[in-house]
């Protein structure tokens, strides 16, 4: 018989309790509990469907146990909009005004992994936004209005 | 991998006392992207040593030292003269996965015949392992056979990884092909050359992804030492040296398109090595 786990951490800036199986991974989680941005995709750490922010990081929620997020920050593509506003955080914005998606379905995870590299470096280059955009996968081949939308709001402010 | 109980670490040895009292079930973990690719299904105790202090790169006296929890992202954005890892790193999976996986994770215990320790075989690193006591061992000494690599981790924890800082007159070059950017490896080479007065003084050459370790090759080594520094060392290579190794082809390979890829990677990773070292191109 498994241990149930209590835990605590910051999602969407919020502070969560959770009783866990420690067995369980984050994204499903974060469904379970409503957070159904977060897609669930190959289910092994290789699409980027799934990707999150952990403590300004961009992760694959699927390959992350639950129980490792104790006492840490999660932000899923929910926490991005303005909660006072509501507005669009500026690069969803973009994605919207590049037309950065045909599906849509691995489009919250590029904005996740898009937004903790602007985080990071507010001004990558052409090469940076591709290199950290590697570990996200789409289908319907929509990575060059991505790159667009991405360089969009890099050069603002520039 | 079924997870019976999951304790975080707080102290090394409160790790290796856990580790010590639950035995065969004890499971260790990092960044935790290992227990994806266990596929047995019997309850283990999980031991997280992440929050323990073995994170971070910090260099003295010409050697880095390096904590066995620091992520492979960490690898790569680290800038130093003489730091060669940021290189390997920037071949390993994609930018989440970095952001997650640990140099200690990958030597001990995912993929280490295809990553890290490939490079870490040609830079002579040593682990710095504690159990019931502290030792240092060589890399070599760990990755010849897989009764070594499993006794070198059983009851004992990775702390860190040490390595030598590059110098004038040294390079490396390391290749990983993939079939897809983010894919697992298909052949895996590293290279290390000295050079001095325009000869290959020293070259270590070591092979991973087609072998079940990553092995160094003494032999072709050795045809190479005392050769003058430039191109004319690579387009001399005797590859009938590899012929004593049993070269696994990986998923969509043939034997003769293995052989000739491990061929043409071991020349471009010495290729880049020689040209590192000599300050030119080849």
């Amino acid at each position: 018989m498994m241990k149930m786990k209590k835990i605590s951490f910051t999602l969407n800036g919020v502070e969560k309790e959770f009783e866990i199986d420690p067995n369980e991974r984050l994204l499903a989680l974060l469904r379970r509990n409503g957070y159904k941005g977060t897609k669930y995709g190959c289910l092994e750490g290789a699409c980027g469907a799934c990707t999150v922010i952990m403590d300004g990081k961009a992760v694959n929620s699927c390959k992350i146990l639950t129980i490792e997020c104790d006492g840490k920050s999660i932000i899923t593509i929910e926490g991005l909009r303005d909660p006072k506003t509501g507005a669009l955080d500026p690069l969803q914005q973009a994605f919207v005004d590049h037309a950065a998606f045909q599906c849509g379905f691995c489009t919250p995870g590029m904005i996740m992994t898009a937004r903790a590299l602007l985080n990071e470096n507010p001004h990558p280059t052409d090469a940076e936004i591709k290199e950290a955009l590697s570990g996200n996968f789409c289908r319907c081949v929509s990575h060059y209005h991505v790159l667009r939308a991405v360089a969009s709001v890099a050069e603002k402010g520039r | 991998m079924k997870i019976h109980d999951f304790v975080f670490a707080t102290k090394i040895s409160e790790a290796c006392e856990l580790l010590r009292k639950t035995g065969e079930s004890a499971y260790l973990i990092a960044g935790g992207t290992s227990t994806f690719f266990v596929k047995s299904r019997a309850p283990r105790n999980v031991i997280d040593i992440n929050r323990l202090p073995l994170k971070g790169i910090a260099k003295k006296d010409g050697v880095f030292k390096i904590g066995a929890c620091t992520t492979v992202n960490e690898l790569m954005k680290y800038k130093a003269a003489g730091w060669v890892l940021n290189r390997v790193a920037l071949r390993f999976v994609n930018q989440q996965v970095r952001n997650i996986s640990t140099i200690g994770g990958n030597v001990a215990k995912v993929f280490y015949w295809c990553d890290f320790p490939v490079a870490l075989r040609v830079l002579e690193g040593t682990l710095t392992l504690t159990g019931s006591a502290t030792h240092r061992v060589k890399i070599s000494e760990v990755f010849h056979n897989i009764t070594a690599q499993k006794a070198a981790f059983k009851n004992a924890i990775l702390e860190y990884i040490e390595i030598p800082q590059l110098t004038k007159g040294m390079g490396f070059g390391y290749a990983k092909e993939t079939r897809t950017s983010e894919g697992f490896s298909s052949v895996t080479a590293a290279a290390f050359v000295q050079v001095e007065h325009g000869l290959i003084a020293d070259v270590r050459i070591a092979l991973g992804a087609v072998l079940p370790f990553p092995l160094r090759m003494f032999d072709l080594e050795a045809s190479l030492k005392g050769k003058k520094a430039d191109r004319s060392a690579v387009e001399g290579m005797n590859f009938q040296k590899l012929d004593k190794y049993n070269l696994t082809p990986r998923e969509g390979m043939t034997p003769e398109y293995c052989r000739h890829l491990v061929e043409v990677k071991i020349a471009d990773v010495v290729s880049a090595a020689l040209a590192e070292a000599t300050g030119g191109s080849l």
